[in-house]
């Protein structure tokens, strides 16, 4: 197979938050088809394929979306393909990208993800619908929830790893601190470890700002190959390697209910397509639904020794520099929309396009998204072309 | 302009294969898996080798792995994997607990039973 070259055209994202401005989900797509087509410096004929994630249904109040949605965004007749995976939906809609491109069936392709999560359901609708994206029969009707399964499952973590609580607070300081600098951010904070560990507890040992926001959102980006796309060669940003790797759903079906193997997994895969190792990797994403999984996926991927995570730092000044963009802690997490909004925020930071201050250099990026408790991981290895 | 809208759906949803588990959970009894080739037993029942498996039933004891808020991960005397379990009391690791029937109807198996910390007898605690 030839190497994976998929360049990362151009982008947009709505700003994850909750909504109050009376827009709607259509509104939000069209304004980032619209803005990623700006952004790449690419003319709408020329889109020949759109792919479209978004989680759930019954959160949008729209069965089929793709169809209504290509047409919402003026891209018909596009061949349309709706993609969901959990919270790694918008990650698996930039994998059926890739696979559109490096297919040959497809020269330029739209991947738009949304999510209407946050501000139209009662919280507690919101929580019910999620119990069901585990295992629904077995477990989610025991009114069981996100927090609770990843609380069990770094419970377990942190007595094998020695993590405390204060170790998974600095994460939370870290991600909500680089929101800052993030315009799309949906939870900019100046936090301290004292606050995180003093907030709400939820399920021990998450309390309130050790959780990621449910957020609404909207993200596009343009994808082409490196021999079709624009801009000059060896500044663009493309995506040289995407895999996908899943596990029990059920987390106490998994040998090891602490490791999360679909990201040891799915990173070998995507590692070995780059032709590089978790030791290049100088910036990533991570899903952060909870502090503690950031710290999960770190270790998982191999980007730092699981021993060492209690004493090393992942910041913007660090060797390895995670979830400048806020991470789902940060900027939100909107399911459709996060894992496009991740390789957008990667493909700028390569190119010193996403506004740090001072610019943090990489050669090399991963993004990281999952469904479930790391059920299913969808992993973009990221570097210049 | 926000409009209001409710929507109410009425299910008669199959429990297929997995049946005799919500069964035995509506019974207070714990009704694993064990698989036709490599003999695992899994506590919820999962599919491992092959389709193939057999019910059997645990003695529905366990000991605490982890816990958190209102819920457990067990490994149950007998299984081979770790159950999610309700535990309405909070619940320590190391813990020996018990498969337990809740008092009055439940609106799904799966609340049917709960666990709670061993002394012997269901009704101790509560």
């Amino acid at each position: 197979m030839a190497a994976c070259d998929v360049v990362v055209c151009g982008g947009a994202v709505r700003p994850f938050g909750r909504s109050r401005d009376e827009s709607s989900p259509r509104d939000w797509v069209r304004g980032v088809v619209d803005g990623a087509l700006d952004d790449a410096g690419v003319e709408r004929r020329e889109v020949d394929a759109i792919v479209l994630a978004c989680e759930s249904d019954h959160l949008s109040m729209q069965l089929s979306p793709g169809a209504l949605m290509v047409d919402e965004a003026g891209l018909l007749p596009c061949p349309v393909m709706r993609v969901e995976c959990g919270g790694a939906s918008g990650a698996a809609a930039v994998r059926a990208g890739v696979m559109h491109l490096m297919s040959g069936l497809h020269r330029c392709v739209m991947v738009v993800g949304f999510e209407h999560a946050a501000s139209h359901l009662a919280a507690d609708d919101v929580r019910r619908l999620y119990g069901l994206s585990f295992d629904a029969d077995v477990e989610g009707m025991t009114g069981v929830g996100a927090t609770q399964l990843y609380a069990l499952s770094m419970r377990l973590f942190m007595a094998r790893f020695g993590i405390t609580e204060a170790r998974m607070a600095q994460v939370s300081v870290k991600n909500h601190g680089h929101a800052l600098h993030n315009p799309w951010a949906h939870l900019p904070r100046q936090l301290s470890v004292e606050d995180v560990l003093a907030s709400r507890p939820v399920s021990a040992p998450y309390k309130l700002l050790d959780c990621s926001p449910l957020s609404d959102g909207a993200a596009a980006i343009v994808l082409m190959r490196a021999g079709a796309a624009p801009g000059p060669v060896g500044a663009r940003a493309a995506i040289l390697g995407s895999a996908c790797a899943s596990d029990h759903v059920r987390i106490g079906d998994r040998a090891r209910p602490e490791w999360f193997s679909s990201k040891a997994r799915a990173g070998k895969v995507a590692f070995a397509m780059a032709g590089i190792g978790p030791q290049d990797i100088d910036v990533a994403e991570l899903y952060d639904a909870y502090s503690g999984a950031e710290l999960q996926a770190i270790a998982a991927y191999g980007l730092a020794a699981p021993e060492q995570l209690a004493q090393l730092g992942f910041g913007a000044a660090d060797r390895l520099s995670v979830n400048l963009s806020g991470g789902l802690l940060g900027q939100g997490a909107a399911p459709g929309a996060t894992g496009v909004a991740q390789v957008l925020a990667l493909a700028r930071i390569l190119t010193g396009r996403f506004g740090l201050q001072p610019a943090r250099t990489a050669r090399h990026a991963l993004a990281d998204a999952h469904g479930g408790v790391a059920t299913v991981t969808v992993a973009h290895v990221m570097g210049l072309l | 302009m926000t409009i209001p809208i409710e929507m109410q759906f009425r299910y008669q949803h199959p429990l297929g294969a997995r049946a005799p588990y919500f069964d035995g959970l509506l019974q207070g009894r714990a009704m694993g898996s064990r698989c036709a080739v490599c003999a695992r037993v899994s506590f919820a029942p999962a599919l491992c080798c092959t389709s193939d498996f057999q019910w059997v039933e645990l003695p529905g004891t366990g000991k605490v792995v982890a816990a958190t808020h209102g819920f457990a991960l067990i490994a149950m005397d007998g299984a081979d994997n770790l159950a999610l379990g309700v535990v309405l009391a909070p619940a320590l690791v190391g813990q020996q607990v018990r498969l337990c029937l809740a008092a009055g109807p439940a609106a799904h198996p799966t609340q049917a039973a709960f666990f709670q910390v061993d002394t012997g007898n269901c009704m101790a605690s509560e």
